[in-house]
């Protein structure tokens, strides 16, 4: 007899961020790791849903760097083009996203805004490949990664 | 009253320097006991293979659980000492990050393997460029006995002749190199730079749990405890010498005493130097065996730069060339500062290579389907390199105990003070640069490059802090790991450094303990312990 675990029944429930916030890292994560030939994306991946909870069960300043972040994108988006960010038009992200076009640093940007796109670029990739769907898109259990898991030793 | 026995050596610690410890020992018909702080695995067990997206965490981890292990995943993070258990302090401006094990075994259950000899560019350093002290071994002493563990541990690789990466027993790798790594080994011969093959363990596992503990217990002299956690080495009121060892049962925190002759201290660097240091009595009042001072003086590790730089093989691109172009490692044996000062730094630094890795998110300036269709187009067309180099042995850098704060068991825990200085920053810097040159002569096009060292002790190479020497009022341990001020307390892991060279330490702690242990043997025989 086996069972599922508790993702696999479920929607997760957003629990950290406010609805802006929340709207605006779904539309983020879904810009950033898009759908691609036949292979599930941020969205399909609840990618935002599961780094809202990352960010709840987190220290302070990855919830912090999230919602600043967030908060940022929101300011940036009403003041260019008076609404929020999870309400642009994709040619509209493109100015907004623009700190993601610049080079990599071993010691990452001084500016918070751009420490924020490149955290989030790499979580919700991240959280993309090692989810169910992307495991069940590929059609193979360990597509997304298989290892031994070690028990509690007592 | 059979918990009274005294036994013949008490061993702390099962990881390569207590396991091979008790292998030699034993062999020897020394009768030991050996304490080991962490459970016993059972390797059909304690593991189940499990699909990433069925983690709580989906491969990210607990958020918080281990602040300082990088090396820690969400499928091994039970195997890693708990920092909330196991908690140890540092200046706020030098975080050291501090990665240990807690199993019998300890961290040979998880080592990278690679297994490389230290030459007298290391034992006799201070010789050759007037820094610090040399070792009061040479590589000649110590030759004999590496050529006894690598067999062992079945290390495989190749023979190059280099003076600074000495030749050993090993099962030759002869396996062909692919393209990439021959462009690369190429490129590197016409700066004048040596390469070689990996030098590793090999077999399932490589850890004393399988290649020196079950010989030794064949010999029905080891008895090993398990979850016993060393507090303190207990001193002879009379004589001011070790006779045995307090420790606690890890469940359960009750106390227990065994006596020994000889205590033979192997719980790892860092942790070895704490049990000496909180093991100070009235006639060594700054800590067991350190009426030198030296003790928890002298802390280094081997600094990496990991992934000084990512390329992309052009040719490897879309799949391209096949496994003909991509795939296979290497290494990059020191060439700096051997036969002159040639350099604004002192000593060097060597390389691992790895051809056929898929370069990651975060060095590609795009996002949304670009950035995937770059993802797509350059996995497995990969090529990156590590830089490990040798950290200077200074007096500044050292531990010391905490009063203020204790473990979970009560005992008195470690503050740590590791800053890497100009040398290793010149190093790093200079590392960066030559890897550059040798991608970019080999045809690669270069993604990234970075000189930015991690942390001091994320290596998991910390050495020193009991060091050897031949000088007593100037280290702790004479040329057979074996205590000034105290005949019959030896240490025989990575605190005994007096320096470490770049290559990865575990090699000569396996040679210097089997030195160690047959040395000890002997002195028992004669009555001299």
């Amino acid at each position: 007899m086996t069972a599922s675990s508790p993702e696999s029944a479920g929607s997760g429930v957003p629990a950290f961020f406010t609805g802006e916030q929340f709207a605006a890292l779904q539309r983020l994560c879904a810009l950033l790791v898009p759908g691609l030939s036949g292979r599930p994306g941020a969205e399909e991946a609840a990618a935002a849903e599961f780094l809202d909870f990352l960010a709840a069960k987190s220290a302070v300043s990855r919830g912090s760097l999230y919602r600043k972040g967030l908060d940022e994108l929101n300011r940036r988006a009403k003041s260019r083009y008076g609404k929020s960010f999870a309400e642009l038009d994709e040619p509209q992200t493109v100015p907004l996203l623009e700190p993601l076009r610049g080079d990599w640093s071993a010691a990452g940007s001084a500016d918070q805004l751009t420490r924020f796109l490149m955290a989030v670029k790499e979580e919700a990739l991240q959280a993309t490949l090692n989810s169910r769907e992307w495991s069940v898109a590929s059609g193979r259990r360990g597509a997304a990664g298989l290892n031994y898991y070690w028990r509690v030793l007592e | 009253m059979a918990n009274q026995t005294r036994h013949d050596v008490v061993i702390i610690g099962s990881g390569a320097g207590g396991g091979m410890a008790a292998w030699a020992l034993t062999r020897l018909g020394v009768n030991c006991l050996m304490l080991d702080a962490g459970p016993m695995v059972d390797l059909e067990k304690d593991r189940r293979l499990v699909a990433v997206h069925d983690l709580p965490y989906r491969g990210f981890g607990e958020p918080g659980r281990f602040p300082h292990v990088t090396q820690a995943s969400e499928f091994d993070a039970n195997m890693w000492a708990d920092e909330r258990e196991n908690p140890y302090t540092y200046p706020k401006d030098a975080p050291y990050y501090w990665v240990r094990m807690r199993m019998v075994g300890g961290k040979t259950m998880r080592w990278g393997r690679a297994s490389w000899r230290l030459s007298d560019y290391e034992f006799k350093a201070a010789t050759h460029d007037g820094f610090g002290e040399d070792w009061p071994v040479s590589y000649r002493d110590l030759a004999p006995f590496y050529d006894r563990v690598e067999p062992m541990f079945r290390v495989q690789g190749r023979n190059e002749g280099l003076a600074q990466l000495p030749d050993g027993k090993l099962i030759s790798d002869e396996s062909p190199d692919t393209g990439s790594v021959k462009r690369f080994i190429e490129s590197c011969r016409r700066l004048g730079v040596p390469t070689t093959r990996p030098r590793r363990a090999t077999g399932t596992l490589a850890s004393s749990v399988n290649l020196l503990l079950p010989e030794a217990m064949e010999t029905g002299k080891l008895r090993l405890v398990s979850n016993a956690v060393a507090r303190q080495i207990s001193v002879d009121t009379k004589t001011g010498l070790p006779d045995g060892v307090y420790y606690l049962d890890r469940r359960n925190g009750r106390e227990y005493q065994v006596k020994a002759r000889v205590v033979v201290v192997a719980a790892s660097c860092l942790e070895s130097t704490r049990l000496l240091l909180n093991s100070a009595a009235r006639q060594h009042p700054a800590g067991l065996g350190n009426s030198s001072g030296a003790l928890g003086r002298y802390l280094f590790d081997q600094f990496y730069v990991k992934n000084v730089i990512i390329c992309v093989v052009p040719e490897g691109r879309g799949g391209g060339g096949g496994r003909d172009l991509m795939g296979g490692a290497g290494y990059v044996a020191r060439f700096r500062n051997l036969e002159k000062r040639e350099k604004g730094f002192l000593r060097g630094y060597t390389y691992d290579f790895h051809s056929g890795s898929s370069p990651s998110a975060r060095y590609f300036p795009l996002y949304g389907a670009p950035l995937l269709e770059q993802l797509e187009a350059t996995r497995g067309a990969g090529f990156s390199m590590t830089t490990m180099g040798e950290v200077l042995p200074r007096r500044e850098n050292h531990v010391r105990i905490n009063r203020e704060l204790k473990d979970k068991w009560g005992i008195p825990a470690l503050h740590i003070e590791h800053r890497y200085g100009d040398n290793e920053r010149a190093m790093a810097k200079d590392s960066m640069e030559m890897a550059e040159q040798m991608c970019r002569g080999a045809g690669f096009e270069v993604l990234a490059r970075h000189d930015q060292m991690v942390p001091p002790g994320e290596s998991i190479h910390e050495l020193g802090t009991c060091r050897m020497g031949s000088d007593a009022k100037k280290s702790v341990l004479n040329g057979f790991n074996q205590s000034h001020d105290c005949r019959n307390l030896f240490v025989v892991d990575g605190s005994s450094f007096v320096s470490g060279g770049a290559q990865n330490p575990t090699l000569t702690i396996l040679a210097l303990s089997l030195r160690a242990s047959e040395y000890l043997a002997g002195e028992m025989k004669k009555g001299n312990l």
